[in-house]
């Protein structure tokens, strides 16, 4: 069970820090990504755009590394949880924004199918991260002992 | 206890995790040679990038109506379109999931110069149904990035109902 769980953190973790990774590289086209999904105001786009990708990287890790808190597994769901209801917004209003989940590159909108196919995987992101959450939790309880 | 002890321990590990992300953020913005500038007004970096793309000034749009040189295109919603829009524009509704859209462009000339517009320069519409219109042969189109709102706030002629 424990080598499942592993296989959880590790999918979990790397997922999050490849995800980041072109962000990092190209902040201005991530902010652009960012300023399209029309959510928040001109103020919050670049400390948005610049401190999310490290936190997707510095809890990635951190979730790979197997820690015995469930603090990055939590802040990975939480972001999770962000963007299922970013996309889910933006679905419903008929916005088709380019994701910039994990590419910055300017594509034009995406067709609403593609951005169903983003939310179903960002669920399914959030199921595995609640999982590994879950563990973290039941890890961490022993280890108190 | 044990419950308070693991709180405060993923209390403490949110702090460094997020500290560090804060930390990494800050450093290297201000050591690359392409930081962002922490306070960046969005609407005109918005404004200069759809310009460099080929769209219009609403200055521009407003000589082009003048001279009747110019079908305006309304993307924005009929209910919109009904409570106030350039004087002889079309409404075009434009939905992204709509897949009739390439019918309804079919009814639009293509020798014609054509200008679409939305609210502003928060509405994404105008510039996504030119890449879409450009994409299927209309090459003389254009978008007025300010929108709507630009036209009103230079004080051009509004016309109100369909």
């Amino acid at each position: 069970m424990s080598l499942f769980f592993r296989i959880c953190r590790i999918i979990l973790g790397l997922t999050f820090v490849v995800a980041s990774i072109d962000k990092i590289a190209n902040p201005a086209a991530f902010a652009d990504a960012v300023y399209n999904y029309r959510i928040l105001p001109d103020m919050l786009i670049t400390p948005v755009a610049l401190l999310l990708p490290y936190i997707e990287l510095v809890c990635g890790v951190h979730v790979m590394l197997n820690r015995k808190t469930p603090a990055g597994t939590a802040i990975l769901v939480l972001l999770t949880i962000i963007f299922i209801a970013a996309i889910g917004f933006n679905i419903q209003r008929g916005l088709n924004t380019a994701c910039g989940c994990f590419s910055t590159e300017a594509l034009p909108g995406q067709l609403k199918s593609e951005m169903l196919q983003v939310l179903y995987r960002d669920i399914g992101l959030l199921l595995l991260g609640l999982l590994v959450m879950a563990q973290d939790l039941m890890t961490s309880r022993k280890s108190t002992y | 206890m044990i419950k308070k002890l693991i709180l405060s321990r993923t209390a403490l590990e949110l702090l460094i995790l997020l500290g560090f992300s804060c930390l990494f953020a800050v450093g290297t913005n201000s050591l690359r040679p392409d930081g962002l500038p922490w306070k960046a007004d969005w609407k005109q970096v918005r404004l200069e990038q759809a310009l460099s793309h080929g769209a219009i000034t609403t200055p521009t749009a407003y000589f082009l109506w003048q001279s009747q040189s110019a079908i305006f295109i309304d993307a924005r919603s009929l209910e919109s379109f009904s409570a106030g829009h350039i004087p002889d524009a079309r409404s075009l509704p434009y939905d992204p999931f709509d897949f009739t859209f390439s019918d309804k462009l079919g009814q639009l000339p293509k020798d014609d110069l054509l200008v679409v517009y939305c609210d502003g320069l928060e509405c994404s519409k105008a510039g996504e149904m030119v890449e879409e219109m450009r994409a299927k042969g209309f090459e003389n189109v254009v978008s007025m990035p300010e929108g709507f709102i630009g036209w009103a706030a230079i004080q051009a002629p509004v016309e109100v109902g369909q």
